[in-house]
């Protein structure tokens, strides 16, 4: 019954393991292919501390890749009685504005509180290119206003259109899950291209900045 | 390291190419020209500190602390745990062990250990970061030939076609 249940669990765990291994994302393989044309060579900020093996993948594509480790902000403390206002901590990418054709957010708007969500995605748009791209990815879990401790996960490109996501060794971190209209709010003035909704419930969004401002 | 212990009889006869690499007999007006030496790389102590322009013809070791350019044509440079270089670095590989402040530019082969820190932009046909390590800054490795086979083919990929439709809004 021990085998039986040892066995039971290795393959849940091996199932698990090759539905959270790599998946289809056609929101980067679109990007990727309008970037990554002959004769230029691209500028691709990439903001995941555990994802240098993507870098290293776009700048052997012919991209020129800058890491940036991107910190989270904490949420934003409640306002003290008698405190006119409350001081939000900087949120501050530090490369120039309109310098990148794509931006790889990677998870990083799950470990975003809500109401610091816009000015996330606004230091994003500052640094991108009008016409440029964004990846993000975020857990498809049910909205709750709690966030719960999480690590931020591993991503690897294995080919322009296939991602692999692994369990990353950070430490735990608030995660909070947010619905796709307040991802899609936040990023307004940004686009949303389109939603794609993985296998092993990650959503990818890929997003363009306006060519003209709105 | 020991040779001191040894025998005098026990050393090979010294070549001219072996004696011009020593930075002693180098200076010797009879050698004009320096040749890379072999065996071990050469090393800079973890107590030596160099401001200014380091050059060399051979492989080398710096486990000690470097402010200005280093510069190793075709040759290699290892950065050792205790290196501390705030310069730029110009060779053909390199590994980091330690800190490296600047940009590195390699003719073959840039790699960061897990104990390795660069800030500055990298410009190396290979660049290998291991888990671990810390990085800031920019990877160009555009020298080397574009391999249109690798990834998925993006032919594949119609722009045109919405991909919303497999979106998940909610």
């Amino acid at each position: 019954m021990r085998w039986l249940q040892s066995g039971q669990a290795l393959a849940h765990d091996v199932s698990v393991i090759f539905a959270e291994n790599e998946q289809s994302c056609p929101g980067m393989a679109r990007a990727l292919k309008r970037i990554l044309q002959p004769g230029s060579q691209p500028e691709v900020l990439d903001l995941g501390q555990f994802s240098r093996s993507a870098a290293l993948y776009l700048a052997s594509r012919g991209a020129r890749v800058a890491i940036e480790d991107f910190e989270p902000p904490p949420p934003t403390p409640r306002l003290k009685p008698g405190a006119k206002s409350v001081d939000k901590p900087a949120i501050k990418i530090s490369q120039p504005d309109r310098k990148f054709d794509l931006v790889l957010g990677w998870e990083h708007v799950d470990f975003v509180p809500p109401d610091r969500l816009a000015d996330v995605t606004a230091e994003l748009s500052r640094v991108m290119l009008p016409g440029a791209w964004l990846i993000l990815f975020a857990e498809d879990r049910p909205v709750a206003r709690e966030s719960r401790p999480d690590h931020q996960w591993c991503y690897r490109l294995t080919a322009d259109d296939r991602v692999v996501r692994s369990p990353g060794a950070g430490p735990e971190r608030p995660r909070w899950p947010h619905a796709n209209r307040a991802i899609e709010r936040a990023l307004s003035p940004l686009r949303v291209q389109s939603i794609q909704l993985q296998r092993n419930r990650i959503r990818e969004f890929l997003v363009q900045k306006p060519e003209t401002p709105s | 390291m020991s040779l001191w212990q040894k025998p005098e009889h026990d050393q090979p006869a010294p070549s001219e190419s072996r004696s011009s690499s020593s930075s002693s007999s180098s200076s010797a007006p009879s050698a004009p020209h320096r040749e890379p030496r072999s065996g071990p790389p050469a090393t800079i102590g973890q107590s030596v500190q160099i401001e200014g322009e380091l050059t060399g013809q051979e492989d080398l070791i710096i486990d000690g602390k470097i402010d200005g350019k280093v510069v190793l044509e075709g040759h290699h440079l290892t950065v050792g745990p205790n290196g501390r270089i705030h310069a730029e670095v110009h060779a053909k590989s390199v590994q980091v062990n330690g800190e490296v402040s600047g940009n590195i530019v390699a003719d073959d082969k840039v790699e960061i250990s897990p104990s390795g820190s660069v800030i500055g932009d990298i410009t190396a046909p290979r660049v290998a970061l291991a888990d671990g390590s810390s990085f800031k800054g920019s990877i160009d490795m555009t020298n080397k030939p574009r391999n249109s086979s690798s990834g998925s083919s993006p032919s594949s990929v119609n722009r045109d076609v919405p991909m919303a439709a497999g979106a998940a809004k909610r």
